[in-house]
């Protein structure tokens, strides 16, 4: 079943009795896809709410949801007939991509985990991850970063231009890890487990800091060796988002 | 402080901050709490903080330093290997170089295969309240500007030659050095042998100690030499042939050895020794001297 939603008028859309559900929102850019679900719209309030279940989809151009099931509402931007994703509620297995796109590559974030929760407007998205979770900056060329934790919370530049980093903060918590690729290398990645990390990528140079009793690694053909009895690993990144030193202690000014 | 000093008593060594490098080249280890350590890739490795003691280790080239509170920066000589650039250390600070840690990290690595043919160890210890050493891959000067203790324990087997022999010769040597402050030049590679310690000045009262025994295997012969005294400045200088030691100020020095006992004492005595650090010629100003002695002895 393919609805095209045009704001005008509120539209209700259910199909209990088709396997798939197609859903555009042209003023939102976003298209949905389930097995079943749809949208209402309220021309007053601008705001378009949502609900889909089974193999949930919600996707734009730069940011999407899969879950079981999806539920939400895409609200009006100040000054402008255009929506923008201001609610998310997931249940069950999620992923969410964030990707930009600089010249000719794409710089994608992936947050795999359970039980989403996003809140955003068009500057800032704000994202809890109650379930264990686990998020990968593939950066510009291969995989950069990754991030894993037993819940947390994240931050996005929800903009759609001047973008350099998806990833403005991500807080997680639990038993977490830290594998990110040296640069210049194949396979020299840096391995760190913690109970809390913070990546910040607001701040100039963005840094990933790790507290907690943390064990530290290199692997494959990384110079990095091995580190114990750390209380806090603070990594540095640059404008790229890809690593270029560590400080382990309080960093060195 | 008494909550600090149990804090400290229940620290386990897991809880102490440590790093070994990716070929084990570089060990840090024993920092307690306000440590700080930073890692570049290619880069330079910096570290800081105290503990009971707290160890920087170049196991490439046989260097520890041990102090309860120390800083140091170690950069990369090749992809993974590091060499200490510079260190600080105050608080029962210990500067050791020893020959055996850097030929058990060569063969572990595999950079030379395990022989028996090379017999010889060397350990240098410097024992201070304060150190600052700076250098690079292949020299470094080290500054004592606290009271010290430098002991030395060298033994081996070497192949010489004598009367157009080839003989085997085996040595134990053995030298301490107090003073109340100096500086040396030293060579941290792990191949600089009994010679790792390329020129020093040490300012007194100093007091020096230096005991040698060889035995040559076809002779089955052995002799004993000793070098004990003290005096108010000291300094050594090595060049290709030998080591000298220039000694000034109120010296007293007793050379023994099978042959006989010499007394050297005045304003300066200087020490020449040859490759092997065996004495060769002593030379004084203002004596007196006492009885004889088969080296070549110069009075001013």
């Amino acid at each position: 079943m393919r609805v095209v939603l045009f704001s005008a008028l509120l539209v209700a859309v259910a199909a209990p009795c088709f396997a798939e559900v197609h859903v555009e929102v042209p003023t939102s850019g976003f298209v949905f896809d389930a097995g079943i679900g749809g949208v209402s719209s309220n021309p007053l309030t601008k705001v378009t709410q949502f609900l889909f279940r089974g193999h949930a989809k919600a996707s734009s151009k730069q940011l999407s949801f899969s879950a079981d099931a999806l539920r939400g509402e895409l609200g009006p931007t100040h000054g402008s007939r255009k929506q923008v994703l201001r609610h998310v509620e997931t249940t069950g297995r999620t992923t969410v991509i964030r990707t930009i796109q600089h010249g000719k590559s794409v710089d994608v974030t992936t947050i795999n985990g359970s039980r989403f929760t996003f809140d955003g407007d068009e500057k800032i998205g704000h994202l809890k991850i109650a379930g264990p979770v686990e998020i990968t900056d593939t950066g510009t060329e291969k995989s950069n970063v990754r991030l894993v934790g037993d819940h947390g919370i994240v931050d996005f530049d929800m903009r759609k231009e001047n973008v350099q980093q998806a990833l403005r903060k991500a807080v997680l918590d639990g038993s977490v890890k830290i594998d990110i690729l040296q640069s210049g290398k194949e396979t020299g990645h840096i391995i760190a487990t913690g109970d809390h990390l913070v990546l910040d990528h607001a701040q100039s140079p963005a840094t990933i800091v790790m507290t907690g009793k943390i064990k530290m690694h290199g692997e494959g053909d990384s110079d990095a060796g091995m580190a114990t009895g750390i209380t806090k690993l603070t990594l540095f990144l640059n404008d790229q988002g890809k690593f270029t030193h560590f400080d382990l202690g309080d960093p060195f000014k | 402080m008494i909550a600090l000093a149990i804090a400290l008593m229940l620290q386990t060594p897991e809880d102490l901050f440590g790093y070994t490098s990716s070929d084990g080249s570089l060990e840090i280890s024993g920092l307690s709490k306000g440590y700080e350590f930073s890692y570049r890739p290619q880069g330079a490795i910096t570290a800081s903080g105290s503990g009971s003691p707290a160890l920087i280790k170049l196991n490439s080239s046989g260097l520890t330093i041990r102090a309860n509170r120390l800083s140091g920066t170690a950069e990369p000589l090749d992809k993974k290997t590091y060499f200490l650039k510079r260190s600080q250390t105050a608080e029962t600070s210990q500067f050791i170089m020893d020959s055996a840690i850097a030929r058990a990290f060569r063969e572990k690595s595999r950079t030379v295969a395990p022989t028996t043919t090379e017999t010889e160890t060397n350990r240098f210890e410097l024992d201070s309240d304060r150190t600052d050493y700076e250098g690079s891959a292949n020299e470094g000067e080290l500054k004592i500007p606290s009271a010290l203790m430098l002991t030395s324990h060298g033994e081996g087997t070497r192949a010489i030659q004598k009367n157009n022999l080839p003989m085997t010769q085996s040595y134990l040597q053995d030298l301490s050095l107090h003073a109340s402050s100096g500086r040396m030049t030293v060579d941290p590679r792990p191949n600089a042998g009994i010679h790792a310690i390329k020129s020093g000045e040490f300012e007194g009262p100093v007091t020096f100690s230096s005991i040698r025994t060889e035995t040559i295997k076809e002779e089955k012969s052995k002799s004993r030499y000793t070098l004990n005294g003290h005096c108010d400045r000291l300094r050594i200088v090595t060049d290709a042939t030998g080591e000298t030691i220039f000694a000034e100020g109120n010296v007293d020095f007793v050379i023994t050895d099978d042959m006989g006992t010499l007394h050297l004492g005045g304003k300066q005595v200087r020490f020449r020794f040859d490759s092997s650090l065996e004495p060769v010629e002593a030379e004084g100003l203002g004596a007196p001297f006492k009885t004889t002695y088969p080296i070549k002895v110069k009075q001013r």
